[in-house]
């Protein structure tokens, strides 16, 4: 369901393959709409009509979301049913299926470190407005 | 007409429908719930109820940086959108819309009408699709040294390629999305996510959605198909994605969807 049509896939697949990339391009091709381009889209996109309860949300950092993905991927993802981005990408860039929890965790605080100016700017920002 | 909600459960929006197009066969929304519409002087918003305990601005505060919490909302909201834009036109609601009451949700559209229509309009008849580039490789020659003065020599040639092979690729980039602009209807150009996001190592070069006739999606994807085969040359990976709900096409104007 979320994936391409059929007709759309086949534009888009055969001029790939024809190109010579491997297969990993045509199964990403294929692929559902990944949980960053959801979450890009849900949060920060599509009209703004505030219903009559009011939640601030505007200033949800996406690097912030994805940091507690990388977390929660390892422990609570298989628990909520949340494995759509569990495919091979996921276990190739992280390792995570050949148990290396230091390294990821590793990662994440190399991150978090990286990502804690943007984090506080963001923070004082949303205080500021909601003052 | 749907009745008001049930004690302890508020009213979620997802977006409204066409009013000329089929109701699709709901998918279950966020949290498992069922997916009804409610019609309002000619706005038909696809809705449903949540439980009020779970939802309030408390729970969503609280939640704000749960991933698991906040990516199965997401999703649910996308999954249900996903439904709609296979059967006919939506204008997607940004995440959250909630109402308290009927009354509530029907005061809302009927002060949006204006608004939601406008979005409509802009969209009818054309959905998403997404496309981003990688760099996933810089054309750097390898060359044999036999010296020490050869291979500094060869290391500070092979740094002034790269420099210009980088530049080479942006201006590929910049060029794959105007030839893509120009086969679509509209273009929106997103920031490069993270490869934190991505889940790559390869960075992103351009993040861009682009609103595409239903009819035309075809020839899109064959201009996609010959884009990515030019890139390719160049060390770029091209990968596409839809079709989307026009999500980057149908906030208002100074909200940035006529950015590109």
């Amino acid at each position: 369901m979320n994936g391409p049509t059929t007709d759309a896939r086949s534009g888009r697949a055969d001029p790939v393959a024809a190109g010579g990339r491997s297969a990993a391009v045509l199964s990403s091709h294929g692929q559902p709409q990944s949980l960053a381009d959801v979450l890009e889209r849900v949060l920060d996109k599509g009209i703004v009509i505030v219903g009559d309860i009011q939640i601030r949300l505007l200033d949800i950092e996406l690097l912030t979301i994805k940091l507690r993905l990388l977390i929660a991927s390892v422990d609570k993802a298989k628990e909520m049913g949340i494995n759509w981005w569990e495919a091979d990408e996921f276990a190739t860039v992280n390792g995570d299926k050949d148990g290396k929890p230091a390294e990821l965790t590793q990662r994440v605080e190399a991150l978090e470190e990286q990502l804690g100016d943007r984090q506080s700017k963001s923070r004082s920002r949303s205080k500021k407005e909601q003052a | 007409m749907s009745p008001d909600p049930v004690e302890g459960r508020v009213i979620h929006v997802y977006g409204t429908l066409d009013p000329q197009a089929p109701v699709p066969a709901w998918p279950a929304g966020i949290a498992d719930t069922p997916v009804s519409t409610v019609t309002e002087e000619g706005t038909v918003a696809i809705t449903g109820e949540l439980p009020r305990d779970e939802f309030d601005p408390a729970e969503w505060e609280r939640h704000a940086d749960d991933a698991a919490w906040l990516g199965a909302v997401a999703m649910g909201h996308h999954r249900v959108l996903q439904a709609a834009v296979a059967v006919g036109d939506v204008v997607p609601f940004r995440l959250p819309s909630l109402y308290g009451d009927l009354e509530a949700l029907r005061r809302v559209l009927r002060g949006h009408a204006r608004e939601i229509t406008e979005a409509m309009d802009r969209i009818r008849g054309r959905i998403e699709w997404a496309v981003k580039l990688y760099r996933v490789s810089e054309p750097v020659a390898a060359e044999p040294a036999s010296t020490g003065a050869d291979y500094l020599r060869a290391r500070s040639r092979q740094a002034r390629v790269k420099t210009e092979a980088e530049a080479q690729q942006g201006q590929r980039v910049r060029t794959a999305y105007d030839q893509l602009r120009q086969a679509s209807d509209a273009a929106v150009l997103n920031t490069p996510q993270d490869s934190l996001l991505t889940e790559r190592r390869e960075p992103m070069l351009l993040n861009a959605a682009f609103l595409v006739s239903r009819g035309e999606q075809d020839r899109f994807g064959e201009q996609i198909g010959e884009v990515a085969q030019d890139v390719e040359a160049e060390g770029l990976l091209l990968e596409a994605s839809g079709p989307w709900p026009a999500y980057n096409f149908t906030a208002t104007v100074d909200a940035g969807s006529e950015r590109a």
